[in-house]
């Protein structure tokens, strides 16, 4: 099913918690909104699941207006950040509540139940009540009840918050898998952007009630619209440095790196320009910027290091395969990889 | 080492609670000579249940039970859509509601009392079970309201809300989700409202003559009896009347109250 969203608006008191956003989700996507704590992503996502009514703006199912229409009656499923497990029920119940509400045959309960859990593999849990399992099983129970709905749409809250490290790693390619092969319309909210990044098919980024830039993961990974989606993005997060245009260069104080093309409105602005540590090597690429800096920092990371080098007073982090010699190095900065942003912290296309 | 100065703490305690309530029965099974010679008593007699038996302790248990549980349906009518209210939902006067509540608490017992003696005489409720259970109602009500909204309060909202997604609908949710995690909490509730009407005497023996209930039966004969005190075991006698059924109605509920909490920490 379409989901659209059309200038929604919610406040809390004086606080605007989601402001005028609209973005429309495509059958069988998997759409991510992505942003720190607090950016009004878990708000937009029950205002979708009808736990929240907007003050403006309208809320679309297959062009359908449902802003008004309760909950129960919108056949969305939600697999909550908590899971809300119902813990007085064992897993069966759990998953078969919402089936016995709706009044199905005992057979076909059964049959989905049967279906959900065993994609899942949890069948050997049903008899068992939700303080008896782990969070990954209570987990599992709580996607297995979001699926035996048949759910039009299907909201996920933080799903893998709770889980242990390892345990998300896994779990995130297990509901990959089973959204692309289910082909439900997902929304999907966290404040993880490798898990946007693994998971998404278009990826919504949100920072203080508003959408910041709507797009698919590589789109947000290599174009992003402004400072903020560039520095949310990434790990570690991407170097940035103030500089100001000239006629054909950037002046960013420890070089100067040229560009062709600047529009004259530009000269003279100051801009922010930023490249990510992968982005920069230590040996030399085609098509770069040379800098010449000293390391401060090493940090190990097994495969590969972070080195944090000196360059004239700023200091850059950079991926690299191998561990520097010396502590005097040559930077080479992959220019077709700079992001220049104004001072608005919009970006700057050349 | 420590675990010996915990468990010394715990033999004291619950001999502490336990003495008292073991000589007071067995006190109450004394014979009367034998109980100001002698600490334990070697004679036993039955002679003062005997005589309680006679002046009706019968029927008025029968009736303490009756007025506790209409005390327990009367209080859970009304204080748990008001302890939930006050618990879940924001609403303008919410603390001076709670406040007012609380309130009631200041009258004493005999200030409500002869007023309301007037009043049922008038309407007909003098002398009737549900008199007093009304009054033991507005006695224990606002323990309940106090104890269910905090309940209420420790219940996930998000177990509702998923209720909620999942199509059930706000009295499915209250009746299938927010009322069993919430049982364990309102049997205590139940637990206290009980105890409050059961031990109740001020009212009862006010609002009553007749069909008393058992504590106000009891005391009758103990403050007014042949015109002076009791002898010693006809008080142990009546205070082991009260004990025994408290005892049986919260071994009883306890079931309840440790049933769920092992499911409740879920979060």
């Amino acid at each position: 099913m379409r989901v659209d969203l059309e200038n929604v608006t919610k406040r809390f008191g004086n606080v605007v918690a989601v402001d005028k956003v609209s973005f429309s989700v495509e059958h069988g996507e998997l759409f991510v909104l992505l942003g720190p704590s607090g950016c009004g992503k878990t708000t937009t996502l029950r205002i979708i699941a009808g736990l929240e009514t907007p003050d403006s703006g309208r809320v679309l199912f297959n062009g359908r207006d449902v802003t008004h229409i309760p909950a129960r009656r919108r056949n969305v499923a939600m697999v909550f950040q908590s899971y809300a497990v119902w813990p007085h029920m064992k897993v069966f119940d759990n998953i078969a509540l919402p089936l016995k509400i709706k009044k199905l045959p005992r057979e076909e309960i059964e049959r989905r139940v049967k279906f959900a859990t065993e994609i899942l593999n949890i069948t050997h849990l049903l008899e068992r009540y939700p303080f008896q399992l782990s969070g990954g099983e209570r987990q599992r129970v709580a996607v297995a009840r979001a699926l035996v709905v048949e759910p039009e749409v299907l909201l996920m809250d933080e799903p893998l918050s709770n889980l242990d490290a390892l345990l998300r790693v896994q779990a995130r390619a297990e509901l990959k898998k089973l959204q692309r092969d289910l082909k439900i319309t997902t929304i999907y909210v966290t404040h993880d952007q490798v898990e946007a990044m693994v998971l998404a098919d278009r990826i919504a980024v949100m920072n203080r009630g508003k959408i910041i830039q709507v797009g698919t993961p590589d789109e947000i990974y290599n174009k992003p619209a402004s400072k903020f989606v560039a520095h949310f993005i990434g790990s570690p997060p991407m170097n940035f440095f103030e500089g100001i245009v000239e006629e054909d260069a950037i002046n960013v104080g420890f070089a100067k790196i040229p560009f062709k093309n600047i529009s004259n409105k530009l000269v003279g602005k100051r801009v922010v320009v930023g490249i990510r540590p992968s982005d920069i090597s230590v040996i030399p690429i085609a098509n770069s910027v040379q800098v010449k800096g000293t390391t401060i920092l090493v940090e190990n990371l097994g495969s590969e290091y972070i080195l944090h080098i000196d360059v004239g007073g700023v200091i850059l982090r950079a991926i690299s395969k191998t561990k520097p010699t010396s502590s005097e190095v040559i930077l080479y900065l992959d220019k077709s990889k700079l992001h220049v942003f104004s001072e608005d912290e919009t970006r700057v296309d050349f | 080492m420590r675990k010996i100065w915990i468990y010394i703490v715990v033999v004291f305690i619950s001999l502490w609670i336990l003495v008292p309530i073991v000589y007071t029965i067995i006190a109450s099974f004394a014979d009367i000579r034998d109980y100001y010679t002698s600490l334990i008593p070697r004679k036993y007699t039955l002679k003062y249940y005997e005589e309680y038996w006679r002046l009706g302790v019968g029927s008025a248990l029968l009736r303490s039970i009756q007025v506790g549980l209409l005390t327990i349906t009367l209080s859970f009518l009304i204080g748990i859509p008001a302890g939930y209210s006050i618990g879940r939902l924001k609403f303008r006067g919410r603390d001076v509601i709670k406040v007012t509540i609380l309130f009631f608490r200041v009258l004493p017992i005999v200030i409500m009392a002869v007023p309301l003696a007037v009043l049922f005489i008038k309407i007909g409720l003098y002398d009737t079970l549900i008199g007093v259970a009304l009054t033991h109602t507005a006695i224990a009500l606002p323990f309940v309201v106090l104890i269910t909204s905090s309940i209420f309060i420790s219940i996930p909202r998000e177990l509702e809300e998923a209720g909620v997604v999942f199509g059930l609908s706000s009295l499915q949710v209250f009746t299938k989700i927010t009322l069993p995690l919430a049982a364990p909490g309102l049997s205590a509730a139940a637990m206290f409202a009980f105890l409050i009407s059961w031990n109740e005497v001020v009212a009862a023996t006010i609002l009553s003559y007749l069909n008393r209930t058992l504590p106000a039966m009891v005391l009758t004969p103990y403050v007014m009896g042949t015109g002076g005190e009791l002898p010693d075991p006809y008080k142990f006698a009546a205070a082991t009347i009260m004990i025994a059924p408290a005892l049986v109605f919260m071994a009883y509920i306890r079931k309840y109250l440790t049933a769920m909490w092992g499911a409740a920490g879920v979060r």
